[in-house]
C-alpha cells in the first residue's frame, strides 16, 4: 500500500506540520479514496421512495405571522401573492418608513437590530443624527457586500424603539455593529438588543416578529374585515400606492383571504371622496364604519 | 390552512429538487458516519426531517450539499449523545464480497480489513476529513463548513489523518 504521505516527517503532538507537509495532505489521492470507499454502503441505506415519504409526511411549515396577527391567510396559492401580502403588511407597519427598504421577494434579507431609543435622542436632533452617521460610518467599515444600514424609531409599548435594520447582514455583522456602538455611545448599552433575522420569502417567515415587534405590536390583536380593509388601505396610501382594490373573502376552509390590486405613487393627499370612489374606495369595499373612518383620517368628512 | 398547505408543499418540492442530486452522497456519507446499515438508515431518516425542519436556514442553495453534510454529521453526533455508541471497526461479515465489488477483491480483501482496521483507530473527525475531501471530492472550504472547522484546521487534520493511517498500516505490516 503507497499512500502519497510524506515519509520523513515524524509528527510532534500539538506542533503544526509546515506548509508544504500539510499542502502534500491536499493532493487528491485515488488510492486513497479507493480505500475509503470501503466504508461505503454496499447498497441503499434508505430508498429515495421512502425519502419522499418521509418528506411527504414531515410536519408542515409554521406560519407564525399569519397565526399572530388572526388573518388566517393572505394569499391562497402562489408567492407572488404571498409576497405581496407581505409586502403589504410590512407597509402597513412601517407607515413611511423602515420596512419598506424590504425587498419582499428576498429570502434572507438581513438582521434588524432592536432597542430602546435613549430618551435624550430626539429624532431629527444633533444626538441623534449623529448617532446615525456613526452608525453608517461602522457600518460600512465592516465591509459586508451589496448591503445597506437603516437606521429607524418605532413606536412600542407606549415607547420609542430604535432599529438598525442591516440589509444584507447576518446575526454576527448585526452584534458587531451593534457591539461597537454600545461603546461608542453608553446609553446604547443600557438596554437589550433585541436581534430579529430578516427572512422575508421563506418558509416560517418572522416576519411577523418583525413586522410587530417593531412597529405594531399594540395593534397585533386580531382584526376583523373591516379594520383589516382598513388598515391595509392606509398603508398603501402611505407608501403611495394608488387604484386600490381590497377584498376581503372567507375562503372555504374558514381562512380568511386578502386580495389586494393597486399602484403605486398613489397619493390620497387633495384627492377628493369622488377620487377614492373611482378608485375603488368606497363604503362598499370597506365597510361603513371603516369607509367613515377613513374618511375622517383624510379630513374628507 | 390554505398558506400552510402551500408553503408545506413548495417547502418539500424545492427540498426534494436539491436533495435528489447529492442523496447518493448523503446515504454514502451517513453510512461512513455509522458505519452500520441500520443506524445510517435511522441518522439519515432523522437528518431530512432535521434538514426540513431548518430548511430556511440555508441561505444558497448551491450549498445545499455541505448544509445536509453537516445536518447529517450534527444528527448522528446527537445520537452518540442519546446512547448510540461510536462505531467500532467493520464487521468483516458486513464486507461486500467479491461479486459485489470488483474480480480483484478476494485479493484485496487481507489488506483491505487491514484498511479499515486503521481507519477505526483514527479519530472521527481524521475519518470525516479523509471520507469527505478524498471520497466525495469536497474542497477544503467545504469540509471546513461540513466540520465546522477553518481552514488551516482541517489542512491539519488532513495531513496527520493520512500520516496516522499510513503508520497503522505500517504497523501492521
Amino acid at each position: 500500500m503507497e499512500l502519497q504521505v510524506n515519509q520523513a516527517f515524524k509528527q510532534e503532538p500539538g506542533k503544526r506540520p509546515p506548509g508544504a507537509e500539510m499542502d502534500a495532505a491536499l493532493v487528491r489521492d485515488p488510492e486513497l479514496a479507493a480505500i475509503l470507499r470501503l466504508l461505503e454502503p454496499p447498497g441503499d441505506v434508505l430508498p429515495w421512495s421512502q425519502v419522499e415519504r418521509i418528506i411527504a409526511d414531515a410536519p408542515p411549515v409554521r406560519v407564525g405571522w399569519a397565526d399572530r396577527l388572526g388573518l388566517g391567510a393572505f394569499a391562497t396559492a402562489g408567492w407572488r401573492q404571498l409576497r405581496y401580502a407581505v409586502a403589504v403588511l410590512l407597509l402597513l407597519g412601517v407607515g413611511t418608513g423602515v420596512l419598506a427598504i424590504i425587498p419582499a421577494q428576498s429570502d434572507q434579507v438581513g438582521t434588524l437590530v432592536l432597542t430602546r431609543l435613549p430618551v435624550a435622542w430626539v429624532v431629527g436632533g444633533a444626538a441623534f443624527g449623529e448617532v446615525e452617521r456613526e452608525a453608517q460610518s461602522r457600518f460600512a467599515a465592516l465591509a459586508i457586500p451589496q448591503s445597506s444600514l437603516y437606521v429607524k424609531v418605532g413606536p412600542r409599548d407606549g415607547l420609542d424603539e430604535l432599529g438598525f435594520a442591516l440589509v444584507g447582514a447576518d446575526r454576527a455583522q448585526a452584534e458587531r455593529l451593534f457591539g461597537v456602538l454600545a461603546e461608542d455611545y453608553p446609553a446604547l448599552a443600557a438596554f437589550p438588543a433585541e436581534y430579529v433575522p430578516i427572512d422575508s420569502g421563506r418558509f416560517g417567515s418572522r416576519l411577523n416578529e418583525l413586522f410587530v415587534t417593531l412597529l405594531h405590536r399594540s395593534e397585533a390583536g386580531p382584526l376583523d374585515q373591516d379594520a383589516l380593509k382598513l388598515h391595509v388601505l392606509k398603508a398603501l396610501r402611505s407608501a403611495g400606492f394608488r387604484d386600490i382594490r381590497i377584498t376581503v373573502r372567507r375562503a372555504a376552509d374558514g381562512t380568511t383571504v386578502v386580495d389586494v390590486d393597486a399602484r403605486m405613487s398613489f397619493s390620497v393627499k387633495g384627492r377628493t371622496q369622488e377620487d377614492l370612489q373611482a378608485a375603488g374606495v368606497d363604503e362598499k369595499l370597506l365597510g361603513s364604519e371603516a369607509y367613515e373612518q377613513l374618511l375622517g383620517e383624510l379630513g374628507l368628512k | 390552512m390554505a398558506l400552510q398547505q402551500d408553503l408545506t408543499s413548495a417547502r418539500n418540492e424545492r427540498f426534494k429538487a436539491l436533495l435528489n442530486p447529492v442523496y447518493a452522497d448523503c446515504e454514502r456519507w451517513a453510512y461512513s458516519l455509522a458505519q452500520d446499515r441500520v443506524d445510517a438508515e435511522d441518522v439519515l431518516s432523522e437528518s431530512i426531517l432535521a434538514a426540513l425542519r431548518g430548511f430556511h436556514q440555508l441561505k444558497d442553495d448551491s450549498a445545499f450539499k455541505q448544509w445536509m453534510f453537516r445536518v447529517i454529521r450534527n444528527t448522528f453526533r446527537q445520537s452518540l449523545r442519546s446512547g448510540r455508541r461510536w462505531p467500532e471497526a467493520m464487521d468483516p461479515a458486513e464486507l461486500p464480497t467479491g461479486a459485489e465489488r470488483d474480480t480483484d477483491w478476494a485479493e484485496r480483501e487481507d489488506r483491505s480489513r487491514t484498511v479499515r482496521e486503521a481507519l477505526a483507530r483514527l479519530s472521527p473527525e481524521q475519518r470525516e476529513a479523509l471520507v469527505l475531501f478524498h471520497v466525495h471530492g469536497l474542497s477544503v472550504q467545504e469540509v471546513c463548513e461540513v466540520l465546522g472547522k477553518k481552514g488551516n484546521a482541517v489542512r491539519v487534520l488532513l495531513h496527520r489523518a493520512r500520516q496516522r493511517l499510513k503508520e497503522l498500516m505500517q504497523d501492521d505490516g
